[in-house]
């Protein structure tokens, strides 16, 4: 299963009626912000701008583990950890990853959000 | 026709055709005088030819034949010599051409001959005389069969060394042995780096013997790339006439010649330095063992072979890793295998394997053997350290041993001496007559006495092992004289003496640097000072002696007016073991360490120590310590009011009976109420009941010790933020100490005024608790920011985070400000007070690290906000590194709720103020209690 959805069970317990307005907004947030940090993450590579690279993949980590998209987490793991020491083709290998465990989870947020 | 000798060749045929010439032109005349005769009828006489003649005039005509033919012969002659001459001077030519050819196929052939030379496996030796062999040979060369070559040297480039002869004189061998440039023909030769002929023995040739024959000499320079290696020569005839084409010959073959040599002496350096480094490799200790690129071995040393006890067949062509590499660590070995070959130097330790199983502590360097850029095999050396690290493992197990057995023996010591002090001082409170009192007072100083000795000792040892450290905490010099003048006082007072101290007009007094080394220092002198002074007094000046950047240099001087010190002990004086006379020890008493011990302190702090005295009038100790201006605003002084102790609540953990009955009645005494537990088991029970503004934990205790009750205490949801103060016996910090933010260590056997001060200080920076700690609930809802108002700070950069962070808080009733990098965390404190910060780790700009360094920088305990460090490197270990860095709690991420709230209920809010701001930058800002 790309997406764990008990990555959220637990706030919903926690959040009772306004649950579904909170997710709803993370997981918005998580739409519109991840594919844009895959492009950067793209021109990060490319331009050679490894602090940069090694944060935005940090911060897509963080946020894929939030919305409970282990995989593309796991990718994201590898990129921060290893961003300053591969070379721009693994990287490029590892985004192309990246972009493909996002689209797998992406339709299923969607349906998530409501939309 | 015969040849006229006395004719010139070039005129014979010329000669010759005139006379025939004339001597065909006679017969016209003739037989035209004879038919003249014949017609005319006239009588053959002289006169009928003369009457002919004058009758006839054509006969005339008839009589230029002579000259005419004679004119005709002349010009065929002429025209015929010409020919010939052209064709003699052609068939010179040719002659000349075919002999030009001859000789310079000979040269031709020399040189191939010396060339052929060069490429056979011979010595230069070999090579030199085979060489001039061929040289003397050549036919067309006037030379007689003898000559030799000289050559230079590399040490004396200016010295010929005869190196070949052939069929030289035997006086000469010695007598040419050396020759310098410029001297003799040969020298002379060298020196103009020109061909020298000479075709008699004449004054340039300077080396004689007695009996020389009459010669000339051909001496040729051989040159290589403008460096004269050496001079070829020749002997010619006395009075040889010299050949252009001989010089030209020469020179060719000096020039092959030169090359030849160069050749061979680069082979022979060649050979000389790889038979050196062959030898060196061979015969080195350290196995070698040369890789090519299919890391199969090459080659290696006897030393590989006996350290891995194979033979060089079993080696050679095998693959080392294979080999050598136990299989547990093939992986491993593979990766140094390819990182050579890829052109990486490895230096790494490891275990090899021998043939026979053994296994070898080996250093391993391997270097890559790169020619023009590309990696052709790895060189790997292997260094046995097996003894070296059995050597290096017995030494530090020594050294533990003997830290071991100083710990215990420090632990064994003080404990009863513990018992001595403590409980004198108690028996000293209660009533006593004199007499009694006298006894006690004696019993305890010499408890005191005792005490002294050992931490001198002690000291000593740690020094010596090379194990003191200093600290590097903010202090204030005026109050670190101070008390250090407290703790001589009562002595100085008993002998009337003045005690007092000045400080150098405006100099700074906050410095960051080990307190408690500087007060043993000046503590130290100060008791000298007073010990050997009888009247007058003894003061203590402060000055800043340099200032470079941050870093002062201050100047201390102990002074008195005591007995002073002979000059001649004035240089032992901080010498270990060492008073200024064996018979002062028995007068004065003292372990004679104090002040070497003073001298290893100051040294570590930076600084010297020396002594200005004269006897009879008084002594000067100075010294200077390094320390760095402090920065930040923490509270330097010892406070102006002292927080009150009474009713705070103090939890002593102590297995140790007597200990338990000492601090509880100190403390009883000072209106605290006093909790007791007798192990770490017991002291987690009480916590569960109540909460505590302070603990005392003792280190060593059976079961749980100090430092794990420490660990568990940090842990406990609601006690987690209780202020500790450990005791130890062991004169140091028990390592792992740092982590668990204690509030002060105190050593045993605990002296009174020390416990009183650091409890003081503790409690002043931690206000009164809660009175009852609402107990953890199960629900989580709005009601919990009512009962416990908090005013939190989310450090976040991460809208996501955020958005989690703000949302979860909202719902149990909590409205969060929001910083998203370190600086705006340091922004928003200026601004307003928070309760607790829930940091990030990793922010751009300043992250959380950066920050809480920052903040407990500037804002002393008690004044800051807690800290909460929250990451996503939910790794082992992180917690630790994120309680060392000073922050108080750790969340990791996501957030989950129950932890959120754990964090938040240990919060213990700070006192609220406001109608003042928060006065940052001033020392006299009245800590909160």
């Amino acid at each position: 299963m790309p997406l764990d959805r008990s990555a959220f069970e637990k706030y919903r317990e926690f959040m009772g009626e306004d649950a579904d307005a909170f997710i709803v907004d993370i997981v918005q947030t998580f739409l519109t912000s991840a594919p844009k940090a895959l492009d950067e993450m793209k021109t990060f590579i490319a331009a050679g701008k490894r602090t940069e690279f090694v944060r935005a993949a940090h911060t897509l980590k963080s946020n894929s583990a939030t919305v409970g998209a282990n995989d593309l987490r796991q990718v994201c793991e590898t990129m921060e950890l290893q961003g300053n020491v591969l070379d721009a083709a693994a990287l490029e290998s590892l985004l192309a990853q990246a972009v493909h465990e996002y689209q797998q989870v992406e339709t299923e947020l969607k349906g998530l959000a409501g939309n | 026709m015969e040849d006229t000798p006395q004719i010139p060749r070039s005129k014979r045929y010329t000669v010759r055709y005139i006379w025939w010439g004339v001597i065909l032109g006679i017969l016209p005349p003739m037989l035209a005088i004879l038919a003249e005769l014949y017609i005319q009828k006239l009588p053959f006489s002289l006169w009928a030819v003369s009457y002919a003649l004058r009758k006839n005039p054509i006969l005339w005509v008839f009589n230029l034949g002579p000259l005419v033919l004679g004119a005709t012969g002349y010009f065929l002659g002429r025209q015929q010599d010409l020919m010939v001459e052209l064709n003699a001077s052609l068939e010179d030519r040719v002659a000349q051409r075919t002999h030009e050819l001859q000789q310079s196929n000979q040269v031709q052939n020399i040189l191939n001959n010396l060339l052929r030379l060069s490429l056979e496996e011979l010595s230069m030796q070999e090579t030199l005389e085979r060489a001039l062999e061929q040289i003397i040979g050549i036919p067309w060369l006037p030379t007689e069969p003898k000559g030799g070559i000289f050559l230079t040297s590399e040490d004396e480039p200016k010295v010929l060394l005869l190196r070949a002869t052939h069929n030289m004189a035997i006086p000469l061998l010695k007598s040419c042995a050396r020759v310098p440039f410029g001297t003799c023909l040969c020298g002379r030769a060298a020196q103009s780096r020109e061909i020298l002929f000479t075709d008699c023995v004449d004054q340039r040739h300077e080396i004689r013997y007695e009996g020389m024959q009459p010669h000339g000499h051909y001496n040729v320079p051989i040159v290589h790339r403008d460096k004269v290696l050496g001079v070829l020569v020749l002997y010619v005839p006395d009075g040889h006439q010299p050949q252009p084409h001989e010089k030209e010959s020469l020179q060719a073959i000096a020039h092959t010649l030169a090359s030849m040599i160069a050749a061979r002496r680069a082979e022979e350096n060649l050979t000389r330095q790889k038979t050196f480094f062959e030898t060196l490799v061979q015969t080195s200790p350290v196995a070698v063992v040369v890789m090519s690129n299919d890391q199969t071995i090459q080659s290696c040393n006897e030393a590989f072979l006996s350290l891995f006890e194979y033979t060089r067949e079993e080696c050679v062509g095998q693959t080392l890793d294979a080999l050598i590499v136990p299989p547990e660590v093939q992986e491993e070995a593979q990766q140094y295998s390819r990182r050579a070959l890829a052109g990486y130097f490895i230096n790494q330790t490891a275990q090899r394997r021998s043939k026979s199983g053994r296994m070898i502590d080996v250093k391993i360097s391997a270097v890559p053997v790169r020619i023009e850029g590309e990696t052709v095999g790895v060189i790997a050396i292997y260094h046995d350290i097996t003894e070296l690290l059995k050597a290096k493992r017995e030494a530090e197990e020594a050294a533990k041993a003997k830290a071991d057995f100083l710990a215990n023996m420090s632990h064994e010591i003080r404990t009863p001496l513990n018992a001595i002090i403590g409980m004198t001082s108690l028996l000293l409170d209660t009533p006593l007559n004199d007499e009694q009192s006298n006894f006690v007072e004696t019993i305890r100083n010499s408890g005191d006495t005792l005490l002294a000795v050992i931490n001198d000792i002690l000291d000593f040892s740690k020094i010596e092992a090379g194990k003191m450290t200093v600290e590097k905490v903010p202090f204030n010099v005026a109050y670190c004289i101070e008390s250090a003048l407290d703790l001589v006082a009562a002595k100085a007072f008993e002998k009337r003496l003045e005690l007092a101290y000045v400080l150098q007009e405006n100099m700074p007094v906050k410095f960051q640097g080990d307190i408690t080394r500087l007060r043993q220092v000046l503590v130290n002198l100060l008791g000298n000072a007073v010990k050997f002074t009888q009247e007058g007094e003894v003061t203590v000046a402060a000055s800043v002696e340099s200032v470079q950047g941050a870093v002062y240099t201050l100047h201390f001087q102990v002074r008195d007016t005591g007995i002073g010190i002979p000059k001649d002990k004035l240089h032992r004086l901080f010498e270990a073991f060492s008073q200024a006379d064996t018979s002062t020890t028995r007068k004065f008493g003292g372990t004679g360490l104090g002040l070497a011990i003073s001298k290893r302190l100051i040294e570590l702090m930076g600084g010297t120590i020396w002594v200005e005295s004269e006897e009879g009038k008084g002594s000067t100790f100075h010294f200077t310590i390094q320390a760095e201006l402090a920065s930040g605003t923490a509270s330097l002084f010892p406070r102006q009011t002292q927080p009150s102790l009474s009713n705070r609540r103090l939890l002593v953990v102590d297995d140790n009976a007597t200990n338990r009955l000492i601090l509880q009645k100190h403390a009883s005494s000072w209106g605290m109420s006093v909790s007791v537990a007798a192990s770490g088991k017991e002291a987690l029970q009480r916590i569960e009941q109540e909460r505590f503004d302070l603990m005392i934990l003792d280190m060593q205790m059976p079961e749980m010790d100090g430092l794990t009750l420490a660990q568990e205490i940090r842990k406990h949801p609601s006690a987690a933020g209780t202020p500790l103060i450990m005791l130890t016996s062991l004169g140091r910090k028990p390592e792992g100490a740092e982590s668990l933010a204690f509030s002060a260590f105190l050593s045993k056997p605990i002296k009174t005024s020390q416990l009183y001060n650091s409890v003081c200080e503790v409690l002043a920076e931690h206000p009164q608790a809660e009175p009852a700690a609402p107990q953890k609930t199960a629900v989580f809802d709005a009601a919990m920011a009512d009962r416990h108002p908090l005013r939190i700070l989310v450090a976040e950069d991460n809208l996501i985070n955020q958005k989690v962070a703000i949302g979860l808080l909202k719902k149990l009733g909590y409205r969060a400000d929001i910083a998203a990098n370190g600086l705006e965390v340091l922004e928003a404190l200026r601004r307003q007070e928070y309760d607790i910060i829930l940091m990030d780790a990793q922010m751009p700009e300043m992250d959380g690290e950066q920050a809480a360094r920052i903040i407990i920088e500037r804002y002393p305990r008690g004044k800051r906000p807690r800290l909460a460090a929250v990451t996503a490197n939910a790794l082992e270990g992180d917690r630790e590194r994120f309680l060392a860095a000073g922050f108080d709690d750790y969340v990791s991420k996501p957030i989950q709720v129950e932890e959120l709230v754990r964090v938040l209920q240990n919060t213990v809010p700070l006192p609220r103020k406001t109608t003042r701001p928060l006065r940052l930058n001033s020392d006299t800002t009245p800590s909160g209690d």
